[in-house]
């Protein structure tokens, strides 16, 4: 026993060794145990963005698992994905995983975005982490637009000719975009088979590049501490093993509440896509597009002599320039010190898209 | 008869017209027709026939007024309408079939516009009851032209001609729903209302259906005439072919004919049938059965015996729907059980309805057999998808505790960590202060 014991940090420094010499890990292995993340109250924040992380992986991983079996198509998608859910072997449980996943993704993207908001962690010299993780939340909720289509039910089609109408009410841009998207005039097997190519493959690479990049510069930089906590370092929490084990428990408790979501509420697959069909009552997009699209129902036909969904639309780009370009204008945060107007008008978004989303549920007419 | 004072405006108004040089180029037909010209100067009634014509499809296909009633139409005066220019002027009403069926009836002639027109319509209606009454001297029965109208006529799959399915009850109503009017033939006047509110007006009005009977389904349009008693089945039997083919094969067809009750009518009514159900069937003393099977006769047995295998069948597919939904709420896709069910169980429950046309309760439990064979097989898929949505649920403690397990042993380890990491911290505090 002693004779073991006494041989097994031997045999693992003999194994670390062996990879040293090839890979130079050891450099890697000090840095990760002299790396230092902010602890305190606000800590808890910090998660979130590694749980966005934690479910992209989830998301790549039952999305190589259902492109075994899925047939993108008109005439096959809705058959195929019936297919995986009720003859392939855990079918049911991969799909439900990718749907469910990637609504829990976009929530954790969501939280995570606001929660680096209201912390000001924009503030210099992290402007170019801001602006991916914004890039990253435009991709992401492009990957949710694009594969609510692929199963090629009733709502999806009607979700994303809705989806797609106001697009094109962009000004200048919109028609163009939104032909180009459907590959025609109106949402078909054309507008399928590009959602499909950009689900698949066109966003995955420029979200895994974007996330590369958006973690190469969190690297750099550092996480951010709180406004006014930038010296307590008593406070600092060792990456390994305080954050990344806490990180562990926390992927493995999402992925528990994912497990309960799918077992308990699978993901519907609802009724195959007739085009030639009227619309059915209560159709909506999905709950994070919901708060664009409940908000145009308010607007009046024409607002000022303009088409009231364009003034719609047009406010609601000129809010995400303005999001995204927030660690430029937040000058008193640049500064270190409070800026009241910002975490205002950050409520005031939040409570705004709280209040559109139940109302798209509860009350939508 | 024109009067005087509107014959001297026409006159003077041809002086005019005469005396205008229009151009030749992009003049149409009714340009250069005296009668076009003429009468749509003219003040109302006289001008309405020029007005109705736009849309009428004689018009259409470029027939003119003196096509159907007669002169010379190149002449600008009163002497266009002299008797020896062939003028027939306004038909009267007995003269009306005859007036219509001079082209009507003349297939060589029809053939010019569409080769798939009838030309029987002129023979069909004096054998009608309108054309006998017609015959016979009563100027107030139906002619072609109080369904169709006499100007402005439309082609009968035109939304707004008074022949398009959905108006023909109006356009048959508005005689025979009128009490005063048809006072003296001493029939019912309640047939209009009665059929907006049967199962047949449904389809029509509420969902649009124009392939719906109508009145001149059932009784014709140009040969219309009340079906005789034994001969409804056959009327009936356009549409319901397998209903009335299991009904002259049925027992009740020779009984009904003996006793002279209107074949299909007996049980179902005619202007007013509603939607059939299961509770016409039976011993119960409001089926239909009951007139003439007292409990106690073989009819009344066969009806119960009938009524009872339809339950089953019901029975057994409810059985299945309920463990469908329990599925379902539990989130499986159970989508090809309910297609089972759709296409292979539900239709086999309208053939055993079917089936009690022909009043053999031997037949009918055949039937519900098949269905019932059918519906187990949906049941035992159906049972299988519950079962699995349990087996799901029950399976899913597996993985939550080796995930809680992990998360423990996490927790345990990281609580290791860090007290070795304080351990360490304090030592070399403690080993700093010393040195």
């Amino acid at each position: 026993m002693r004779l073991s014991s006494s041989a097994e940090p031997s045999r693992r420094a003999a194994v670390v060794g062996w990879f040293d010499e090839r890979l130079g890990i050891s450099g890697a292995i000090d840095f990760l145990r002299h790396k230092t993340v902010p602890g305190g109250a606000h800590s808890a924040w910090y998660y979130f963005g590694g749980v966005s992380l934690f479910l992209f992986g989830i998301q790549v991983a039952t999305g190589l698992l259902l492109l075994f079996y899925y047939k993108p198509g008109t005439e096959t998608a809705y058959r195929s994905v019936e297919f995986i859910v009720t003859h392939v072997p855990f079918g049911w449980l991969m799909r439900s995983l990718h749907a469910w996943s990637a609504n829990l993704m976009i929530f954790a993207v969501f939280v995570h975005m606001f929660s680096v908001y209201f912390l000001k962690a924009y503030r210099p010299p992290r402007e170019l982490t801001w602006l991916t993780g914004m890039a990253l939340l435009a991709l992401t909720l492009t990957f949710g637009f694009s594969g609510y289509l692929l199963p090629w039910n009733e709502l999806a089609f009607f979700a994303t000719k809705v989806g797609t109408d106001i697009i094109a009410v962009v000004p200048l841009v919109g028609p163009g975009a939104a032909r180009l998207l459907r590959g025609g005039d109106d949402v078909s097997d054309a507008t399928l088979t590009r959602f499909f190519g950009f689900h698949v493959a066109i966003l995955p690479a420029a979200f895994t590049a974007v996330l590369l990049l958006h973690l190469l510069l969190v690297q750099r930089q550092g996480m951010s501490d709180s406004l006014g906590k930038r010296d307590q370092a008593s406070k600092a929490m060792p990456f390994y093993p305080g954050f990344i084990i806490r990180d562990a428990i926390l992927w493995l408790g999402v992925l528990a509440v994912l497990l309960v979501l799918c077992t308990f509420s699978p993901w519907e697959l609802g009724v195959q896509a007739d085009p030639f069909a009227s619309a059915p009552a209560g159709i909506r997009p999905e709950w994070y597009f919901a708060f664009v699209s409940q908000s145009l129902k308010y607007l009046p036909a024409r607002v000022a002599g303009i088409d009231g969904e364009v003034v719609g639309i047009c406010a609601f780009l000129s809010g995400a320039v303005f999001f995204a370009l927030v660690p430029f204008l937040d000058r008193r945060a640049a500064r270190g010190s409070r800026s009241p107007v910002f975490t205002f008008i950050g409520v005031a978004i939040v409570i705004f898209m709280i209040t559109m989303v139940t109302l798209a549920y509860v009350k939508p007419y | 008869m024109l009067s005087r004072r509107r014959a001297t405006a026409l006159a003077f108004t041809a002086l005019q017209l005469a005396s205008v040089q229009a151009p030749l180029v992009g003049r149409s037909a009714a340009d250069d027709d005296a009668c076009v010209l003429c009468h749509s100067e003219l003040p109302a009634p006289l001008n309405a026939p020029v007005v109705a014509m736009q849309h009428d499809i004689h018009a259409q296909k470029g027939l003119t007024c003196a096509d159907c009633h007669g002169g010379d139409a190149t002449l600008m005066d009163m002497s266009s309408m002299a008797p020896e220019k062939g003028f027939r002027g306004r038909p009267k009403a007995a003269e009306i079939p005859a007036f219509c069926g001079r082209c009507h009836a003349d297939g060589a002639y029809m053939r010019r516009f569409d080769p798939r027109l009838p030309t029987d319509q002129l023979q069909q209606y004096w054998t009608s009851v309108h054309g006998q009454r017609l015959r016979q001297g009563d100027t107030k029965v139906a002619t072609c032209v109080s369904c169709h109208g006499a100007h402005g006529v439309l082609a009968p799959d035109q939304a707004e001609s008074r022949v398009f399915p959905a108006n023909v009850p109006a356009t048959c109503g508005g005689c025979h729903s009128n009490a005063d009017y048809m006072a003296e033939y001493g029939i019912p006047t309640d047939q209009e209302s009665r059929y907006r509110r049967s199962v047949h007006g449904d389809l029509l009005f509420v969902q649009r259906d124009f392939s719906a009977p109508t009145c001149n389904d059932c009784h014709g349009n140009h040969g219309a005439f009340p079906p005789g008693a034994n001969s409804i089945a056959e009327v009936c039997g356009v549409c319901h072919a397998n209903n009335a083919a299991l009904f002259v094969r049925s027992p009740h067809r020779r009984a009904f004919d003996e006793r002279g009750f209107p074949q299909c009518v007996t049980c179902h009514s005619n202007h007013d049938i509603q939607r059939t159900n299961d509770e016409m069937l039976g011993g119960d003393p409001k089926a239909v059965c009951a007139p003439c099977h007292p409990p106690g006769s073989a009819g009344h047995q066969a009806a119960v015996d009938m009524r009872d295998a339809i339950d089953h069948l019901k029975g057994v597919i409810a059985h299945t729907e309920t463990t469908l939904t329990r599925a379902k709420q539990m989130g499986m896709e159970v989508s090809e059980e309910e297609y089972s069910l759709r296409e292979s169980v539900r239709p086999q429950l309208i053939m055993v309805r079917t089936q009690t046309h022909l009043a053999d309760p031997r037949a009918v439990l055949e039937a519900v057999a098949t269905g019932v064979t059918a519906a187990a097989a949906s049941d035992a898929s159906a049972q299988a998808t519950l079962a699995e949505a349990q087996a799901r649920r029950r399976n899913l403690l597996i993985p939550l505790a080796l995930i809680a397990a992990l998360m423990i042993l996490l927790g345990a380890k990281l609580r290791q960590l860090e007290k070795r990491s304080g351990d360490e911290h304090d030592l070399r505090t403690r080993s700093d202060r010393n040195s």
